[in-house]
């Protein structure tokens, strides 16, 4: 589905966080924001799940208003920094927790859950893990379950806030090539924020260089590595040791 | 993050350099000064919490187990323990509900005003009972500010139950709201919005999210506040008026009873509030336990993500 940022701007008090921000994501695209922190790109990410409401400015899902739709009502996946899992119930209650949440009449029967949640351990390759808790998981494995509980929702769009930030290098990369893979396979619009601009230029079709509350370059990775718009792109590119191998 | 491994290291680090004298480790006091510390503790806590505890059913029990029985046969005995139970059946429940309500609404949302409400959660503790009693009066007596309208319509607050259950709900209301800030705080919102994000209403998301999170520390709030409720004095003691079998709790049935000489009576009420503290206790460590328990969890989870 198709994402539209049309002149967002979000204030906290006196600090201007998202200064006329417009931005389009395009059906099935993965696009990355990619930014120093305070650059406004967890911000804005908030504001197309519905997590916070801009000040003024509009968000449309497939040219249609969705700026003051809650965040029920938008069904978009949302993986959290932290994952956010559930910390007392067991991987399967995590991943089910958006199924039996459904009003009486939508809800799926009890088997259905069930053989969704076994579908989505297959898909994120955690068959077996049903009756972990979070804290008995690793790192990569909490990031998984939370993607698998993001999906179970057959969400419109997919946010993924700093998806691999917490993870060690190693499998960081693992996961990456995976999460492309099945970004792909399930051709589902998806909208990541990330402070690593190799992350950013690796995974996304395209880029969204944020400084200060606003945008400094939308390109394509090679774009952005070879014509950097701003003094601050190609700036922050170099200084971040970037060592791209596109 | 391992600690001990570097701790480890630092002793052996220390050991190269440093060879301490032997016979016994460096960082330890001789043991007569142990032995001084511990008995003193040991005598201490003895001589002001065991021997009474203790006395309390000594006392109760001098005259055999008849009498101790006997004292309960009394309708005003018997009164004062089912006043006891109605309080604290009202006291708790509402103060369950207030104190959710505040603790969500201060660990949850920023608003302005917060750190008001935060001192007047604080308020009943700085306060001493006798004066949270006679603002009630205050208010309720018949000299009160609102007396002349309450006798007006027929309606009695002070020296009835209604001013006993008030004065007891305002004693015994921080207890939960203090347990519950600082662990909802400590757990942040992230859960909670992703209840949200998943479609789940806010009502979904209390029930299914975050009063599991918070049980434990709401349990141990809970009977904290219901051995005050039953357990308070003060407070009460202004409000009641001291009815003999219509608005005695079972502190209160305790001092009159005692005043008038009778002690194995006395003292097997004040064993029913003796043995609510133990079992209070018992709970609680429980409780306590179980904290520590899932919050060792959750720090181990956050450990990893950092």
């Amino acid at each position: 589905m198709k994402i539209e940022a049309k002149q967002l701007i979000r204030r906290f008090g006196d600090y201007l966080a998202l200064d006329r921000v417009s931005l389009e994501v395009e059906d099935g695209e993965l696009v990355a924001l990619l930014g120093p922190s305070g650059s406004g790109k967890t911000t804005l990410l908030r504001l197309v799940a519905g997590l916070d409401y801009p000040d003024s400015g509009s968000v449309l899902f497939q040219g249609r208003d969705a700026t003051l739709l809650r965040i029920q009502q938008r069904r978009v996946g949302f993986v959290f920094q932290h994952y956010a899992l559930f910390r007392h119930m067991t991987v399967f209650k995590n991943i089910a927790f958006g199924l039996e949440v459904l009003p009486f009449g939508r809800r799926p029967a009890r088997s259905l859950i069930r053989s969704r949640v076994q579908e989505l351990l297959r898909l994120v390759q955690l068959e077996g893990f049903e009756n972990r808790l979070p804290a008995q998981l690793s790192g990569g494995q909490r990031q998984r379950i939370a993607l698998a509980r993001a999906l179970a929702i057959e969400p419109r769009i997919l946010l993924l806030d700093e998806p691999f930030g917490a993870l060690d290098a190693k499998v960081r990369h693992e996961l990456r090539g995976w999460l492309r893979t099945l970004q792909q396979k399930l051709k589902i619009t998806t909208l990541f924020v990330t402070h690593d601009q190799e992350e950013a230029l690796e995974l996304a079709d395209r880029v969204v260089v944020m400084n200060n509350a606003r945008i400094e370059q939308i390109g394509t990775p090679t774009e952005i590595a070879t014509e950097p718009a701003t003094p601050f792109v190609a700036d922050f590119l170099r200084k971040s040791g970037a060592s791209v191998s596109l | 993050m391992d600690f001990s491994a570097g701790r480890e290291a630092q002793t052996h680090a220390n050991s190269m350099v440093f060879t301490p004298p032997k016979g016994r480790p460096t960082l330890c006091d001789p043991w007569y000064i142990r032995v001084l510390l511990i008995a003193g503790a040991v005598v201490f806590l003895g001589l002001f919490l065991l021997v009474p505890l203790c006395a309390v059913f000594y006392e109760a029990f001098q005259k055999g187990l008849g009498a101790y029985l006997a004292a309960f046969h009394e309708p005003a005995a018997q009164a004062a323990i089912r006043l006891t139970l109605l309080v604290a059946a009202i006291a708790v429940p509402a103060n369950l509900i207030f104190g959710v309500a505040a603790a969500w609404a201060i660990a949850k949302f920023r608003f302005p005003a917060k750190s008001l409400l935060v001192t007047l959660i604080d308020l009943p503790f700085a306060v001493s009972p006798v004066v949270s009693g006679l603002i009630y009066v205050l208010l309720f007596g018949s000299q009160g500010w609102f007396g002349p309208f309450l006798q007006a319509h027929g309606i009695k607050i002070i020296f009835a139950v209604p001013g006993i259950v008030l004065a007891t709900i305002f004693v015994t209301f921080p207890f939960i709201a203090r347990e519950l800030v600082p662990l909802m705080q400590a757990q942040g919102n992230d859960e909670e919005q992703a209840a949200l994000s998943l479609g789940a209403s806010g009502w979904q998301t209390f029930w299914r999210v975050t009063l599991p999170n918070i049980r434990w520390g709401l349990l141990y709030g809970v009977i904290l506040c219901n051995a005050r409720a039953m357990g308070e004095f003060g407070a009460v003691s202004i409000v009641s008026g001291h009815i003999r079998g219509l608005t005695n709790t079972i502190p209160l049935q305790v001092e009159i009873l005692y005043n008038e000489y009778n002690y194995v009576a006395a003292f097997a009420m004040a064993s029913l509030l003796a043995s609510l503290a133990l079992v209070t206790l018992l709970i609680k460590s429980i409780a306590e336990w179980r904290i520590r328990v899932s919050e060792k969890a959750s720090i181990s989870q956050n450990l990893e993500y950092a």
